[in-house]
């Protein structure tokens, strides 16, 4: 099945394009999705992240790092805690692999897995993954704009289309008027809220405005969840197409 | 004494109905014990192999394992459980086993299959997996693996390749093992065979920081089909926050597949039981019509009622031990070549059914008390109850009546 896409995942992986001035008006919604789309499409991306991953009997951080090329290519690579160091995975459009360093084999992934939790997280493989899902397969509406001290608020409710492959009843999504997504809510065929994406903390990093700590929460298990902050995170830099490689992949360095 | 003499003879002077009536006796006794003998045969080895292959007798989990298998809730230090476990007698075997559900790729081929954690040396003693490898040979060395056939074939891996298991360790994070598949089973279970693969308990332990634990300790027994006070030795051993399981709670379709048999037959023996009491129900009212005269003669001469009424149940009673007699004769020349040889399943067109339940290949009947007995003690206790009812017209009738009466 295709993925859905967090949007805010999107920004995760890669950041790109121009710098989006702030109160524009008279943006539809699927305009105001694309913006945010838009953002995620340009050269290339690198990133240092934190994630913290809460459960009520223990709490783990590890951090990783990521290189985002286009819109097909990613490579993450954990750093930390010691025993994942060098684990790493590398997405190359539809096709994923993992790499562990421990036994020194690549698995490719295979479809049935993208919909299970990534790394012991809250997020599965398919978040990892993005597309244009969003403005291909969903019809879009823009159902609340909030004049707020921090800006407007605008809210677009998501539905799958008719015959797209999609889980969910429908997608809500809270966005700044500067294009940073502030919330990303997801139901059941039922209507039931079953998890959603909140941004806790917003910073600018490499001149541009983006969520810097998120935090994903099922509704069923809010003493469960997984939260990612940006360490440092650079637009449009140089990365050599081998990255995205294989080879790469292994390569630890 | 008199009375069973005289029973005799009375007996003897219509041999014809008498040994009808005793053959049906005979023959229920018959069906049912052969019957009963072959459902108690096949209990027992299914209870053995489906155990054997899968469950063990009894296993020690921790809480909530049974119910909802997550990875963290095993029971720690279990290679010191299992020393205490084996100190108690009725124990014969136990063997600690970690299982998880990971994805077993090779090359661009991946499936999904539950990967257990088991000690080569010790899981033979609890399991015939071990029996049923095809090819190559069990667990060899610290580093290899065993799966199912067809498995196999579905990853096109042979014995001496090796595959990628990927799975999740207790903390959520991913965890790998990249075992040589050193052998390859073939269990006729189809399930086992699709998604089943084994591998020594210290790899996979390590790869998902499990330590010394075992999701499942798994104890065989000298009795299977124990009852609950046996298993008072062991539960005092059982640490805190783990529970101790039987065969019946692990593998209920066993013992629900059993109780719906045991039901089932139930009513066709009963049903088989009831006509034959109620036929000979029918011959005793007749016989007390035919022999009215007789006795109100016998009254006449000052023989009282009851002395009658004893007379008969005599003659009821001989006619229910010729009959069993009878029923113990046929069935043994049917029992004791088929105890022997055994039926094969496939002879009965049964043998994917059997595969799927556990059965062994050949089920042999097998005598217990019950088998020996239900079936001549609830007949005899019909026929006694068929002689009281016909026995009812004998007090009923006048003497003088009975004296004239007219066939």
């Amino acid at each position: 099945m295709k993925s859905i896409v967090p949007i805010a995942l999107v920004a995760v992986f890669s950041l790109m394009g121009k710098p989006v001035t702030t109160s524009e008006t008279d943006l539809t919604a699927e305009e105001l999705v694309a913006r945010v789309l838009d953002q995620t499409r340009g050269l290339s991306s690198y990133s240092e992240l934190t994630m913290t991953i809460h459960r009520p009997e223990w709490q783990r951080t590890s951090s990783f790092l990521v290189w985002t090329q286009g819109r097909e290519d990613a490579l993450i690579r954990f750093t930390a805690p010691a025993r994942d160091a060098g684990l790493a995975t590398l997405r190359k459009g539809e096709r994923m692999w993992t790499y562990s360093p421990k036994i020194q084999r690549t698995v490719r992934l295979p479809k049935s897995m993208m919909s299970q939790d990534w790394a012991g997280s809250d997020f599965s493989y398919n978040d990892l993954a993005r597309s244009d899902d969003l403005l291909d397969l969903y019809s879009l509406s823009l159902t609340k704009v909030d004049p707020t001290d921090e800006g407007t608020i605008y809210t677009i409710e998501a539905v799958p289309q008719e015959n797209a492959a999609i889980v969910w009843g429908k997608e809500v999504l809270e966005l700044r008027d500067d294009f940073v997504l502030l919330k990303h809510s997801y139901y059941d065929q039922d209507m039931v809220l079953v998890k959603w994406l909140e941004t806790l903390e917003i910073e600018e990093f490499d001149g541009r405005t983006i969520p810097k700590r998120m935090r994903i929460t099922k509704s069923e298990e809010q003493d469960r969840w997984t939260e990612i902050v940006y360490d440092k995170a650079d637009f449009d830099i140089d990365i050599p197409e081998s990255k995205f490689t294989l080879f790469a992949l292994r390569d630890s360095e | 004494m008199l009375s069973v003499t005289v029973a005799r003879r009375n007996l003897w002077r219509n041999k014809r109905r008498t040994f009808l009536t005793a053959g049906a006796v005979g023959f229920a006794v018959l069906l049912v014990q052969l019957g009963m003998s072959f459902q108690a045969g096949s209990y027992e080895p299914m209870v053995e192999v489906s155990t054997r292959f899968a469950s063990g007798h009894m296993q020690i989990q921790q809480d909530d394992y049974h119910d909802d298998p997550r990875i963290e809730r095993f029971v720690p230090d279990a290679t010191s459980l299992r020393s205490k476990l084996l100190s108690v007698p009725i124990i014969n075997a136990v063997s600690n086993r970690t299982e998880t559900f990971g994805l077993v790729t090779k090359d661009e081929r991946s499936y999904g299959a539950l990967i257990v954690g088991v000690d080569p040396l010790v899981d033979p003693s609890t399991s015939h997996l071990a029996q049923q490898i095809t090819r190559g040979l069990y667990l060899d060395n610290p580093n290899s693996a065993i799966i199912g056939s067809a498995l196999a074939r579905n990853l096109r891996v042979g014995v001496g390749d090796e595959i990628v298991v990927l799975s999740s360790d207790v903390d959520g994070s991913v965890a790998f093992v990249a075992p040589t598949v050193s052998g390859i089973f073939e269990t006729g279970n189809d399930i086992l065979d699709r998604s089943l693969v084994q591998v020594p308990r210290s790899l996979i332990n390590d790869a998902l920081l499990l330590g010394d634990g075992a999701h499942r300790v798994v104890i065989m027994v000298d009795e299977p089909m124990f009852s609950d006070r046996s298993l008072a030795p062991i539960a005092s051993l059982v640490p805190t926050s783990a529970s101790l399981l039987d065969w019946r709670e692990l593998m209920p379709e066993i013992s629900q597949s059993i109780r719906l048999d045991k039901i089932s037959n139930g009513i066709v023996y009963g049903t088989l039981t009831v006509i034959v009491v109620l036929s000979i129900a029918n011959t005793f009212v007749m016989t007390m019509f035919e022999r009215t005269r007789e006795f109100g003669m016998l009254r006449a001469v000052g023989m009282r009622n009851s002395s009658i009424f004893n007379m008969f149940l005599t003659e009821t009673l001989l006619m229910w031990l010729l009959g069993v007699a009878i029923g113990y004769v046929l069935s043994s020349f049917a029992l004791f070549p088929l105890i022997n040889i055994g039926v094969g399943m496939d002879s009965m067109g049964m043998d994917q059914f059997a595969g799927l339940l556990f059965l062994q290949d050949r089920i042999s009947p097998a005598l217990d008390l019950k088998v020996i007995l239900v079936a001549p003690v609830s007949i005899g206790i019909g026929m006694v109850l068929s002689t009281m009812l016909a026995s009812i017209r004998l007090y009923r009738l006048s003497l003088v009546d009975a004296l004239r009466y007219q066939e």
